[in-house]
């Protein structure tokens, strides 16, 4: 049986050790007095965009101060307790769900965003989703040629390359199921160096491996000069319709609830790096001039449905690389806008998520928990945004601010879930499941595929009978020309001549593939030519 | 945008209610809902030694967590009800000011015997049944194909399940040998 609870992690290096001392850095929660600070660029949240963001202007030699609503922890502080990790690092404790409660999305929530706890999949964007931007939003300059030196120098910074270490035994299930079917599979390109392969991504790195912009990006800038607020959550730009001047941002404390204090953050550039949701949401408690309405409109997903194996041997799908192959064996099989595509990954197991997930309750879910040692958990992220049955979800704000995602579950969204658990189950039988269950609440666990295809077909297909899940927020502030974008293809909001948008919340669709790298590399482009602009 | 206010300003009680799928239930179950909303605007605060849950909260669930985490609970030594209700407080600290709401109006509906019938097909308390009837409550219950009493459940057992299971010592239970050692304890 693998254990790897005796295995001691301890002195390793940690980029913030010292931070205060050497470092312009301001924890929100100890600031109890009004404030206002300058810069020549406010960068307002640290994931992908913001991250990648700051470093490069602050190489150039730009004042940059960064604002982030979630704490500072670095490598000493994760402690691989999933609840600690939950409440800690991930959007309302990991337990955001869209407006109907059909879809739980994961979404990190502190310095360095989602890169902390996402599973290190970095894909370069797919030249038909770009094309497609092309041809339906009127993205210029942004084509696989004019990105991929920019993909390339982020994976030369982050390390990036197809993961050489054997798959674990979860992630082998893609290799069998595929191999025996004859579908596509592939090895995953990973951000790591040095990587243990213990499977604890979705925690926090222990042992610095995963080049998140924790270690990277931001270490990078903040020794070049820039000012970190963390646990201070911007709430609204301060506009006059044309240009914003400041940025009201309010700290939190240990509890995240406003320690009474207001910073006001001044500066001619302002780059909003919240991701999908935290930037739209920003943009409606600000009301900036949005004249058609699409602030927030098109936020895409990856829609993602489940399975689960149970395998004579055992999976142990809580170790290990979580992510390291993947099938496009139907992610462009309809063509780009045809029905719904889906990618096929698999997806860690550690206890508290797959009680979550595993639904149900009483001694059957207990047998179905209690197997978690020999229990695999496929996942097929369905490809939104690309058909006109397919809109996404729209941006609100509760009375309080708070964001709240509507997202309405289609039929064509329903049709893709119930193709993508078919696929997942004939995937896991072929790997040699003893039995599968498709992530539905009426489903057993199936003993054959031959009993699988017929019960399933008597399934009924709807919004809450499907678990869906998500990890992917994309758009809700899309690029696209003047008719379709809010912001133009260098991130330039067309609506406010000095506010910048440089996250996930750009993209007019989703993409087909893990997110982080696309942001990277779109983020890198257009922070590097605006830090040229701003130096000329 | 119904309102732009901003955090920590009043709760608009007709645009919580319009903008809540529960709130939109409160209204289906009628008379009761007035209760509710009484109770929505004289918060009674956490229940001693919670950050979160209330009294009527903890009253509410204690019984179910036996019958709904089904051997999980026993499984881990000295562990009651209690115990699960203070992992499921300490997930919701994760949460936010609106999330967490939104799950009080769920739970300030199910105190109410029109809406249990409606949600759980029975009108009493779950103080009031037995370890067996409280079984059949949820199995009807899960076996719902009414939208509402649908999401309630996904929206009450999935956080609660999620709670207990990240707690090391249940956690431990499930065949996870448990993660690897860091900080000081690795030295």
């Amino acid at each position: 049986m693998q254990d790897l609870s005796t295995l001691k992690i301890q002195n390793i290096a940690d980029p913030w050790d010292n931070a205060r001392e050497k470092w312009n850095l301001i924890d929100g929660a100890t600031v109890s007095d009004d404030r206002t600070l300058e810069a020549d660029v406010v960068i307002i949240g640290t994931g992908a965009g913001g991250g990648v963001s700051a470093e490069i202007l602050s190489a150039a030699g730009l004042k940059v101060i960064l604002v982030e609503a979630g704490r500072l922890t670095s490598s000493r502080d994760f402690n691989l307790n999933e609840g600690d990790a939950y409440r800690q690092l991930y959007q309302e404790g990991a337990m955001r769900a869209t407006k109907d409660g059909a879809i739980t999305i994961l979404q990190g929530r502190t310095v360095g965003g989602t890169t902390v706890v996402n599973w290190t999949s970095s894909f370069r964007t797919p030249k038909e989703t770009l094309n497609h931007w092309r041809e339906r939003f009127g993205v210029d300059n942004t084509s696989r040629a004019d990105l991929d030196p920019y993909f390339q120098r982020m994976e030369k910074q982050l390390g990036i390359e197809p993961w050489a270490m054997p798959a674990n035994a979860n992630n082998d299930v893609i290799k069998r199921g595929c191999e025996k079917l004859g579908w596509d599979w592939s090895v995953i390109p990973r951000n790591v160096r040095g990587c243990w392969n213990i499977g604890y991504c979705g925690m926090g790195c222990p042992t610095n491996a995963k080049q998140s912009m924790l270690v990277t990006t931001l270490p990078a800038a903040m020794e070049a000069g820039a000012t970190l607020i963390h646990s201070a959550r911007a709430d609204k730009l301060v506009h006059d319709g044309t240009r914003v001047s400041a940025v009201q941002v309010t700290p939190l404390n240990h509890d995240r609830n406003p320690t009474g204090a207001t910073v006001t953050l001044k500066a001619p550039t302002i780059i909003a790096a919240g991701g999908g949701i935290q930037t739209p949401a920003l943009l409606l408690r600000s009301e900036v001039p949005d004249p058609d309405g699409r602030v927030g409109k098109r936020t895409f997903l990856h829609v993602t449905s489940f399975a689960f194996g149970r395998y004579d041997r055992e999976i142990a799908p809580y170790y290990g690389a979580p992510q390291s192959l993947h099938s496009d064996q139907f992610t462009f099989t309809g063509g780009v806008d045809g029905p719904i595509g889906y990618k096929l990954e698999m997806m860690p197991l550690h206890p508290g998520l797959t009680g979550a997930l595993l639904g149900g309750f009483g001694e059957q879910a207990r047998e179905h928990i209690t197997a978690l040692p020999n229990t695999a958990a496929s996942i097929a992220l369905m490809r939104d945004g690309f058909h006109e049955e397919s809109p996404g979800g729209t941006v609100e704000l509760r009375d309080n601010g708070e964001p709240v995602l509507d997202y309405p579950v289609t039929d064509y969204l329903l049709d893709g879930a119930r193709r993508s658990l078919y696929s997942q189950v004939e995937m896991q039988f072929a790997a040699g499941a003893r039995a599968v269950r498709p992530g539905h609440i009426r489903a057993p666990f199936y003993t054959s595929w031959a009993q699988a295809r017929e019960a399933m077909a008597d399934l009924s297909y709807q919004a809450l009978d499907v678990p869906l899940g998500s990890a992917h927020v994309m758009g809700g502030c899309p690029m696209g020309d003047k008719d379709r974008g809010l912001v133009d293809a260098q991130g330039r909001y067309r609506h406010l001549e000095n506010l910048y948008v440089f996250d996930g919340s750009v993209f007019p669709t989703s993409l087909g593939v893990n997110p982080q790298l696309s942001i990277y590399g779109l983020s890198a482009r257009n922070a590097t030519a605006l830090a040229e602009r701003l130096r000329a | 945008m119904d309102q732009d206010n901003m955090p920590g300003s009043g709760v608009d009680r007709r645009g919580f209610l319009k903008l809540s799928a529960w709130g939109g239930a409160a209204l289906a179950v009628g008379a009761g809902a007035s209760t509710l909303l009484t109770g929505c605007s004289s918060d009674p605060g956490p229940a001693t030694g919670f950050k979160h849950l209330r009294d009527k909260d903890v009253t509410l669930l204690r019984p179910l967590m036996s019958p709904l985490l089904g051997g999980g609970l026993e499984a881990v030594d000295g562990a009651g009800p209690d115990q699960a209700l203070q992992a499921f407080d300490r997930l919701l600290q994760g949460g936010t000011d609106g999330q967490r709401g939104q799950l009080f109006q769920l739970l300030d509906l199910m105190q109410l015997g029109a809406a249990r019938w409606w949600i759980t097909g029975t009108w009493a308390h779950f103080e009031e049944q037995s370890d067996a009837q409280l079984r059949d409550t949820l199995a009807h219950w899960a076996s719902n194909d009414s939208g509402f009493p649908k999401l309630a459940f996904k929206g009450l057992t999935q956080p609660i399940m999620m709670a207990w299971y990240v707690t090391p010592e249940a956690a431990l239970t499930t065949g996870y040998p448990g993660p690897p050692v860091t900080g000081s304890n690795a030295a």
